[in-house]
This record gives C-alpha cells, structure tokens and sequence, in this order.
C-alpha cells in the first residue's frame, strides 16, 4: 500500500529542528580554530586546543568529576526513582499525592533556590566542594525525569501479564525479574539516560557547590568563559555536546533494537 | 465418531463454600456462593457484567482475597494460599502473552517456574504447541500470531504444567464468531483428552450451552441456578435464567380458577396451566420457548380459554434452517416465534395471525 509522506511536516520539522541545535553546533568548527580568539568561522585549522585539554588537569579533572558524578547519580536516581514509582503506582495510602508531588517538586522549583538553599545546607554538612555534595543535590534534581518516564510505562503496563506468570507458578520476586522489569526496561533506561544528562550539564546548582578542590565541567567552562578569553572552552563544549549525543543516540538505538525484535 | 474419554481424575474437584467479597460499600460482588465442582467437570459460569462470575473465578485463582468464605482445590484448602501455589492454569480474555519472549519461551515459562530439565522442557514445550495445532510457530513472537493463534498459545501455555483445573475467563470474548466456534470445537476436544476440570466464564450463553457439562447461571452476586444444559433451557427456576438463557416469550400475572380450569392472567390474555397448577391468586410468571410457538392465520375457536394470541407481524428474520417471526400484539407486546423455514410461507410481514402453543410448553416458574 503506498504511503503519503508528509513532505510538508517534514521540512518544517527540519527547520524547527535546525533552528534549535544550528548555534550549538558552532562550536565545533570554534575548537578547531588555530587562534586565541572566537572568531567564526575560523581561517586556520588546527587541534591545538584538544592538545591544550588535555594537557590541563584543569580540564581533564572536571571533565571525569562531571562524566563520574553523572554516573553515580543517574544510577542512585534511577533505582531510587523506580522504586519510588512502584510505590505510588501501584499502592494507594494517605498522602500519596503529596508524596508525587515532593517527587517532582524538584523540577518545578527555580534551580536557583534549590541551589541557595543546598548550598546554605552543605556548608553547614560540610559538603560544599565534596563530589558527595554534588551527587546528593544531583540526585535530588534527577529523580523526577527518572519518576516521570519510569511511571509512563508503569501506567500502561498490562497487570494481566502479572497475573498470568502468578497463574503460571512464579512467586512475586520471580515475576517481577522475569516480567515486569524487562517489559518497563525501555522506561528505566531512558530515566537513566536523562538522569545522566540533567547531571552532566547542570551549572547552577554546580557553581554554589563548587570550590578549588572539586569543580564539574559546566563550572570549569563558565570561569574560563568569564575570566580568560581560551578556545579550550569551545573543546570542552564539543566534547560534552557529543557525549551526551552519543547517550541519545544509543538509548534510541537500543530502543530500535527491541522494537524491531518484537516486530521482525 | 466419539473418542474415548480421558480418565476423570486427572482433574480436581473444587468446592466453593459461603464465598462473600465485597468492594466498598453496598452490595458485595459476590455473595455467599456456594458450588460443588466434579472433578474433570466442565463448568461455565454463565451471567450478565456484574454479575460476580469473573470475581469468583479471581477468587478460585487466587487474584482476590475473598472477605468470607472457604475454597478446596482437590481436598485442600486454598484460600489463603497465593496463587501461584495453587497449581491452576488459567487463559485470560485478552491474549496475555508475554510480549518479550518467544512463544516457545512463553510455553515453557511455567516448566522454567518449575525447573524442569531442558530437555524435558523442550519436548513437553513442543507437545502441548502440537496439541494446539502450533507446533511450526514456536520461534514466532507474540504479535506476529493471529488473535485466535495467541489465545491457543495461552491454551498451551496453561496445560503445559498439567495443571489440575484450568480457569478461563470470557478466552474467545474478542474473536469473531467463526474463530470463536472453531475454538469452543477445539475446547471440547481438549477437555476430552486431559480430563482436567475446566471453569469457564462467559457472558454468551449460546457458547455456555455448547461446551459445558453443567451451567451456573450468575445474577447479582449469586447462583441462581445449576444444571445441564438441558435442564437449564426446559426447566429454568425463575425468570432471570429463562429469560438469559435462549429466546423466551414471558408472561407476568396472577393464577385464576375459570370453569374449573387453572389459568394465567395476564396483560395479554388467559392461558391454560399446565397440571399441577398453583392456587388461585398466585402470582406466578409463564414462558413459552418460541420454537414452541405456532402461527395460525385463523381465528382457531373464537375466543374463550384457548391459547392463542392475536397479533400484527412486524417483523420477519430469515436465519437459514428457520424463520423467526415477531408479532406484535394489541397490548403492545412482542412475542417471538420461530419456525421451520419451510412453515407458514403465506404469512409475511403485516398478516394478522394468532400465536398458539400446548399448554404443556407453557413453563410456570415462581
């Protein structure tokens, strides 16, 4: 059956599409210029300012402070927020909505408080310039991306197939390994990769926290940015723009995989 | 040609004592159901939505904990044993395949949950997708199979562990017809050879009177009557399972005494009783089947104690091997009559005709 494909919609598509990621893009033409200097596009090509990054510790420290801590909190949020979603999707108790709310409360308060009032309670914790300062404040900040795509598939999960596997003689622990969690993992995955990201690239919580002794990437970028004019910046934005690219684009290979798995 | 039946005690009986489960407040969903189930019976239970079939059967499974109550599967009590101890296969209306495993994975989750050796694993895998007629399809994935192919891979899926009873709830409620009898066909033949006791729930009572060795017709929580197929279309108890079970034309009224003569009363008219009638001032409800219905175009004796009723043809349905003929009457009534194709060809839709029966199709219930 011929298919009518929506030439209109797709070009508008690309247009909003380019519109929106065109100025981030600069910057990787901007890391292979060869001057001191922001000028784009760039007359002379060169690596220089890779060779710079990694030489810096200054660069090379923060880049595996923010990829390490975007680790350990996208896995501490993800598990914590799943088990968080069980618990308000499948129960019902007093004060459940309340519950839901504090869980996404996180993400509707202006960043700024959370980073005032964070950093007002880690100095007194000591917690200030600590990579465990930085991941309790992350994880706080990551666990509703976790709640939300996690409770999406909870939601429209079909309890029968539940209630099956019971009928077929598996215990709970045995239905949720073998049903349950593989059916939802496309859910749990795409927390995890939003977990990591919303970590990975979060400045403002990030700055209060922040001292001479531990500093993430979007931290390290923002002094250079305000106190020296260095390309080396631009490097350290090509490079998180890939990775987290590469995240993307993995989590939604993976999803194609099962996709077409399910649908050969 | 019949085949011989498989041996009975492979199934478990069931027996169902005083079940009450009430939601919130109000009437309870199920309301002190009682029920001996044989061992390797087939039973249905038949009922309109709401009726409590679906929420016993939970209850026998294991899905709902029950409020009251005592449930024996094969001599042991199981109502607080979850469920999946209780050795009960079950295929549910939707085609609840894990969509995630293959269907030879699916077939063999519950020899997995069981841990029985691979190989033995394999082969009772393959057997009870044979005995579905699926055995090419065990590398397919759920969705690449038809409705009617899913919920046999169920079917498969529920036996493979031989399970001693096996629950079905409303399983061929979303196939069409023809796949829905072809299954029922398959269902029978199924029963014949595991001999396990099957419980079947359905809301459709033409399917409830071909598979079942026994009926227990469901209203508001409770069993209104138990039965053979038979018993339960010529003998029904009361007015609920005549009228949920096959055609029916019902009349409402009260027993008089005229010449001697035990009639009903009714908006419609007077009928003759059949012997033994109740006394006089009773208030009692008839039926007559409509295959017991004749048309008569004449006026059989004028009026007088006869059974017959005056009335409009309004509507004429052809249905193949008969006819079925609604005639409304002068009270605003209809009544449905069926017959043979070939009967009564001169009256169609507008004739003034009379509907007549013997007294002795006329079934009185209380």
């Amino acid at each position: 059956m011929p298919v009518r494909r929506p030439y209109g919609l797709a070009a508008f598509a690309v247009i909003v599409g380019a519109v929106l990621i065109l100025p981030g893009l600069i910057v990787f033409p901007m890391s292979l210029s060869d001057r001191r200097s922001f000028v784009f596009p760039p007359k002379e090509w060169s690596f220089r300012w890779y060779e710079n990054f990694f030489a810096d510790p200054g660069w090379t420290e923060t880049l595996m402070n923010s990829i390490q801590t975007a680790l350990i909190v996208a896995v501490i949020s993800t598990i914590a927020g799943t088990v968080a979603v069980f618990g308000v999707v499948r129960h019902s108790f007093r004060g459940k909505s309340a519950v839901v709310g504090l869980l996404l409360a996180p993400m509707v308060t202006p960043i700024i408080i959370l980073g005032v009032g964070e950093y007002a309670l880690f100095l007194k914790w000591q917690l200030v310039g600590t990579g465990l300062g930085f991941i309790l404040a992350h994880t706080v900040h990551a666990i509703p991306y976790v709640v939300l795509t996690v409770s999406g598939v909870l939601v429209t999960m079909d309890r029968q197939l539940e209630r099956a596997a019971a009928s077929l003689g598996a215990p709970p622990h045995e239905v949720l390994r073998t049903i349950t969690l593989p059916i939802i993992a496309p859910g749990i995955l795409a927390g995890f990769v939003f977990a990591f990201i919303s970590s990975f690239d979060e400045t403002v919580i990030a700055l209060f926290l922040s001292d001479p002794n531990f500093r993430t990437m979007p931290v390290q970028m923002y002094a250079s940015m305000t106190q020296e004019v260095d390309p080396t910046i631009a490097v350290g934005a090509s490079l998180m723009m890939l990775l987290s690219t590469l995240l993307i684009l993995l989590s939604a290979l993976m999803f194609r995989r099962r996709y077409a798995k399910a649908h050969r | 040609m019949p085949r011989p039946t498989a041996d009975r005690s492979r199934g478990a009986a069931v027996r169902l004592r005083g079940i009450v489960k009430q939601y919130g407040a109000g009437r309870p969903a199920v309301n002190a159901v009682s029920l001996d189930i044989e061992a390797g019976e087939f039973i249905t239970f038949l009922g309109p939505s709401g009726s409590g079939k679906t929420t016993t059967l939970n209850a026998i499974a294991g899905f709902i904990d029950t409020d009251a109550g005592e449930i024996e599967l094969g001599g042991v009590a199981v109502a607080a044993m979850r469920p999946h101890l209780r050795n009960i296969g079950m295929v549910f209306q939707h085609f609840t395949l894990f969509p995630h495993m293959t269907v030879a994975e699916n077939v063999a989750y519950p020899l997995r949950q069981r841990k029985v050796p691979a190989k033995e694993r394999a082969r009772r895998v393959q057997a009870a997708l044979e005995r579905v007629q699926l055995g090419e399809y065990g590398n397919r994935r759920p969705d690449q199979l038809s409705g009617g192919q899913q919920q046999r891979v169920a079917v498969a899926r529920a036996v493979v562990f031989e399970p001693r009873v096996l629950l079905m709830d409303e399983p061929f409620g979303a196939l069409d017809r023809k796949l829905r009898e072809e299954l029922q066909i398959q269902l029978k033949g199924l029963h014949r050879d595991l001999g396990i006791t099957i419980i079947f729930v359905t809301h459709d009572q033409e399917e409830a009177l071909v598979l079942s060795d026994r009926i227990a017709v469901f209203n508001n929580g409770s069993i209104d009557q138990i039965g053979t197929p038979a018993e339960l279309y010529d003998r029904p108890e009361n007015r609920f399972v005549a009228q949920f079970l096959g055609e029916s034309n019902i009349f409402d009224g009260t027993v008089q005494e005229v010449e001697g003569v035990r009639v009903l009363a009714c908006p419609e008219g007077r009928f003759i009783l059949p012997a033994p009638a109740a006394d006089p001032g009773t208030e009692i409800h008839a039926m007559v089947r409509p295959e017991k219905c004749r048309i008569t175009p004449l006026d059989p004796d004028g009026a007088g104690l006869t059974n017959a009723l005056k009335g409009e043809v309004e509507e004429e349905i052809f249905l193949g091997s008969s006819r079925k003929l609604l005639v409304r009457t002068p009270t605003d009534r209809v009544v449905t009559v069926r017959s043979t194709a070939g009967a009564n060809r001169d009256v169609s839709v507008g004739s003034k005709v009379f509907v007549t029966w013997d007294s002795a199709d006329l079934l009185v219930m209380r």
